[in-house]
């Protein structure tokens, strides 16, 4: 029995021969980073529609939704990475084309690593709109709300119009 | 009195043990890494180097936590003597042509006494701490170093058999080619009963992680802790220099005599025992039993015979 | 099947049909004949009791029973159900524990979480939930979660003094002067995992061993009640995770039964492609695990080299390498990218590589057999008795294997066969593993190769046709489904509510519940060594263990 052992050490042995597929520092390189891995959630408030798919199916909660002073479009969603356990549903449930406006794949994998985290607002994704966008936004809206209201005038006007044409004619047929 | 102090704490005293420590703990963590097909430590330093320099110094400036309802003697003090103990026996051994401490008549005995001492220093750590995975740890290592230095010690006296002395620089002196075939099984035997004191792989059981969690270390920690692993280490040095000294030939190499060779020696000892501890698991304490006192012991009492034997034939007069 | 039919309209049933291929469900109108039924089932043949799992109908007042009985032999299986009033006081009904042995812990469980009393039980006592749940039933349906946890301080301490309470009884108990003690074995053990064995052993010899389980407890049967159809599978594949993917289609299978959709034949083959990936996934864990409780690190390390690359397949293809979320009811998540499955040739050919020296060096390891030949022996009848399944079931030579006896997603497409081991060793379930392993990645090739034709001749569209819509509110109902799962049987029990959007209840019976009932068995008698080795070999997983 002692010779097997001596045989099975020598084969083990053998192994000393392959060269070890560790080569990158992962600290700085991933090994592996397909196109559709779950990394770190990019939220782009443009496309986004506000319809709160999102965060009605997030299975742990982790999507809060912050709102915005416009009309359309009012809430865009925030990711807590410490809740989020990167299933990815978020992503598969977001209605918008050709980009979704809340996407996981493809996104960096080193997300809290490197240094220290004084309160848990490093552990947030947060959106961050410029004020210029929302003021552009506001405008389009009150641009939007006048042009309707002229349009609601006009249109008010006209039938008044018509009114007083009709009134007009029908005294003349009963004249008539 | 200057090279009393220098051979007590740098040469072959505390300096040499712990610079052994710290380079043999990295030699075998790459090696194992290397069996394993993985890479073993590589961040701090080139390969890895400072890597064991750090873990153990990292170890001395943590807190050393003493337990309720330890035996405050046995608890303490029991690491410090592991130690000291574990660093005699360097004292014996010849490590370059004419440079040895001390050059005693009964260097073999001296030798063997003071590895078999360890394991008894050992289990009173276990019997100490108030745990019952430590007292089962330490029973455990009694049983085994009894079992296994019975045959240890009938193996490394062949030598002493064979050339008719116990000073360990004659023996070195003697040894040649041919009497290194002649205690060829008186070595194969020392090496299995080395595994055994050794607590390596067969035979691991005192230290099986997976039963009794960490054996007799579990209650150790900081300085203690360290203290345990440079006994260890220690001891694994005074065994492989044991083989290399008594059946090896010490420094005697191709051409020329140096250190050089000597340490080739023990690492070469030193990885066989490796290639061992990556092939194959551990076996129970019963099957130990029986393997040691079935099979070693009278293959070792065989060995002493066929010394004398082959002394009649051919070593006369030595 | 039809003498089964017959036997059980000989009582008082309400209605007794065929259900699927193997399986007939009948509900008996009076819980009194519950005990004369499972004599003379267990007379006919049907010896396994599967699981006992309660359903609680809070409008209806009533908690309704479910009781699956199988015939492992001859592929006959019983789903029996009875109905109790729903007060704590008369909720009660007779214990099958001394017909059934298998029935001990599935009876403890359901009266830790909903109540239920069960008479002539042989040590009716709490299990999983942690002990300030003591007294309430947390998965009734008028419990409070959320007030209960307010109390965090108060329920940390309750757990604390009871540990305590139990050490002190424990000192007590035993002699101090003798060698008897007892040992805890684990939760931070290095080779436990987190759960407790209260080893009761004098020297190192044992003498009886209790299991204490309920560390890793999430309450996934809860939670799933708690989202959508679609986004439950977050927590069904929890179940363990590293074989993910076939829990996720036995739920899946269940819901589509229930909304009447039928998946696309892409999909079939995507979930067999997918399940043998993860089976193969845990299997290699398993094989190292195997080795480690033994001392040797080796296997595990070989093992995780080509491992990492049929993980990088799954990245690929799903996202994530191990809670891959790829499997939802309607088909697979995502579709098929025909480039990934060059990295899934890459690494079939490393396994072909290197399994030749694994099987040289591990599985023909003299030490191993000197240490696993004869210990932790399970005959073919422990098996019946015991309700095993899976490796441990195929390791002492019972023929049983779901894929084969009631095929699902594209097996029966397959020409699958019973691959068993005699003898019922440690050493027979660890080479019962190895060869498991390789028939896995046997089907993983052939299921490529047939894809790859597939889409070559234009059949299957991988991009399009791997969904097909589930609505999002399903009908009244309930299904069963059951699975191959690495460990073993998962059957999963679904009940919807009318026009509901979440899972009424959802009853996932785990395998390696069973093999954990029957460690008292395997080890009384044995020494220390042995635990690892034998609790190594029974392949448990304490994710599924407490769900």
């Amino acid at each position: 029995m002692i010779l097997d052992i001596l045989k099975k050490t020598l084969r083990v042995a053998k192994a000393l021969k392959t060269s070890s597929p560790a080569t990158k520092d992962v600290r700085f390189e991933p090994m592996h980073h397909p196109s559709r891995y779950r990394g770190e959630h990019t939220i782009d408030y443009e496309t986004c529609i506000g319809c709160d798919s999102c965060n009605k199916i997030c299975p742990v909660h982790a999507i809060t939704m912050k709102h915005l002073p416009l009309k359309k479009q009012n809430i865009v969603p925030e990711v807590n990475l410490s809740v989020c356990i990167f299933c990815g549903l978020c992503e598969d449930v977001c209605p918008t084309k050709p980009q979704k406006a809340i996407m996981l794949s493809g996104g960096r994998y080193d997300m809290l690593s490197g240094g220290w985290h004084k309160d848990q607002s490093d552990f947030w994704v947060n959106v961050d709109i410029p004020q210029s966008y929302i003021d552009s936004r506001l405008e389009e809206e009150e641009a939007a709300r006048v042009k309707k209201e002229l349009a609601a005038k006009k249109k008010k006007a006209e039938a008044e119009a018509k009114k007083v044409a009709e009134a007009k004619e029908v005294p003349k047929e009963v004249e008539e | 009195m200057s090279e009393a102090l220098f051979q007590a704490f740098i040469f072959p005293g505390l300096l040499y043990v712990l610079v052994w420590t710290v380079g043999l703990f990295w030699f075998f963590r790459k090696f194992m890494a290397a069996l394993h097909k993985r890479v073993g430590p590589s961040f701090n330093g080139k390969g890895g180097s400072y890597q064991t320099l750090f873990d153990l110094s990292k170890l001395l400036t943590k807190e050393s936590i003493t337990p309720d309802g330890v035996n405050p003697y046995l608890f303490s003090t029991m690491p410090l003597l592991a130690v000291i103990f574990a660093m005699l026996p360097s004292a014996f051994i010849p490590w370059m042509d004419g440079v040895v401490v001390v050059d005693s008549d009964y260097g073999v005995l001296a030798l063997v006494i003071l590895i078999g001492i360890e394991p008894f220093l050992l289990f009173l750590t276990g019997f100490g701490s108030n745990n019952k995975y430590s007292f089962l740890g330490g029973i455990r290592i009694l049983t085994q170093s009894i079992s296994m230095e019975t045959s240890f010690i009938l193996a490394a006296l062949s030598p002493a058999l064979l050339f008719s002395t116990m000073n360990l620089t004659a023996i070195v002196e003697q040894s040649s080619w041919f009497s290194f075939l002649v205690l060829l099984p008186g070595f194969i035997i020392y090496f299995i009963a080395l595994l055994g004191l050794l607590e390596q792989p067969p035979f691991n059981i005192p230290d099986a992680e997976q039963e009794i969690v960490y054996g007799f270390y579990t209650e150790y920690s900081g300085t203690n802790y360290f203290l345990l692993q440079v006994a260890m280490f220690a001891e694994f040095m005074a065994v492989f220099a044991g083989a290399a000294t008594l059946f090896l030939g010490a420094y005697k190499g191709i051409f020329f005599d140096s250190y050089f060779f000597f340490f080739m020696k023990m690492m070469g000892i030193a990885v066989v025992m490796m290639t061992m501890r990556a092939a194959t698991p551990r076996i129970t304490l019963a099957q130990m039993l029986n393997f040691s006192w079935q099979y070693m012991v009278p293959i070792a009492l065989v060995n002493i015979a066929w010394v004398l034997f082959a002394k009649s034939l051919w070593f006369i007069g030595a | 099947m039809e003498y089964v039919k017959k036997l059980i309209s000989s009582y008082n049933c309400e209605y007794v049909e065929d259900y699927k291929k193997c399986w007939t469900k009948a509900k008996l109108n009076s819980k009194n004949d519950l005990l004369s039924v499972a004599e003379a089932l267990k007379k006919e043949g049907l010896r396994s009791l599967s699981t006992v799992s309660p359903t609680d109908f809070i409008d209806e007042n009533i908690m309704e029973i479910n009781y699956f009985f199988e015939d492992l032999e001859t592929k006959r299986n019983l789903w029996l159900k009875v109905d109790l009033p729903r007060e704590k006081e008369e909720c009660e009904i007779e214990s099958l524990t001394p017909l059934f042995s298998s029935a001990e812990w599935h009876e403890r469980e359901a009266y830790s979480m909903f109540g239920v009393n069960f008479l002539n039980h042989p040590d009716l006592r709490d299990i999983i939930k942690s002990e300030d749940y003591s007294g309430v039933y947390p998965f009734r349906k008028d419990f409070d979660w959320l007030a209960h946890e307010k109390n965090v301080v108060q329920n940390m301490q309750t757990i604390v003094d009871s540990f305590k309470k139990e050490q002190e009884e424990n000192e007590v108990e035993l002699d101090s002067d003798s060698s008897e003690t007892i040992l805890n074995w684990g939760p931070t053990h290095p080779a436990s995992g987190p759960i407790r064995l209260r080893v009761h052993c004098d020297g190192e010899d044992i003498i009886s061993i209790d299991p204490d389980i309920g560390y890793v407890w999430r309450a996934l049967e809860h939670l799933v009640t708690q989202k959508d159809f679609i986004s439950a599978i977050v927590s069904v594949e929890r179940l363990c995770f590293m074989d993910n993917i076939n829990s996720m289609t036995g739920y899946a299978m269940a819901v589509e039964e229930i909304a009447g959709v039928e998946i696309t034949p892409f999909a079939s083959w995507m979930r067999v492609l997918l399940g043998e990936i993860a089976r193969c996934s845990s299997h290699f864990m398993g094989l190292g695990m195997f080795f480690n409780n033994m001392g040797l690190h080796t296997l595990a390390m070989w093992n995780m080299d080509t491992r990492e690359l049929f993980l990088d397949f799954l990245e690929s293809y799903s996202g994530a390498r191990i809670a891959t979320a790829s499997v939802e009811p309607g088909g697979v998540r995502y579709g098929l990218d025909m480039a990934m499955f060059d990295e899934l040739e890459k690494a079939l050919e490393k396994f072909d590589e290197s399994i030749g020296e694994v099987e040289a060096i591990f599985v023909k390891n003299p030490t191993m057999t000197l240490r696993a030949e004869n210990v932790g022996v399970l005959s073919a009848d422990e098996v019946h008795k015991f309700g095993l399944s899976g490796i441990v079931a195929r390791g002492s030579g019972v023929k049983t294997d779901i894929r084969i006896d009631e095929p699902y997603a594209a097996y029966d497409e397959l020409d699958l066969e019973y691959i068993i081991q005699e003898g019922g060793s440690a050493k027979d379930r660890f080479i019962m593993l190895f060869r498991d392993l390789k028939q896995s990645v046997d089907i993983i090739k052939k299921a490529k190769e047939h894809i790859s034709n597939a889409v070559e001749s234009g059949e299957m569209n991988p991009t399009k046709d791997h969904m097909v819509k589930v609505p999002k509110k399903l009908p009244k109902g309930e299904a069963i489904s059951r699975v191959e799962w690495a460990r073993g049987e998962v059957l999963m029990h679904l009940v919807t509510d009318e026009k509901a959007k979440s899972p009424y209840r959802l009853k996932m019976r785990a395998p390696s519940f069973n093999h954990t009932m029957m460690l008292n068995h395997l080890l009384a008698g044995a020494t220390l060594s042995d635990i690892p080795l034998i609790f190594g070999s029974l392949y448990i997983c304490q994710g599924d263990l407490d769900r």
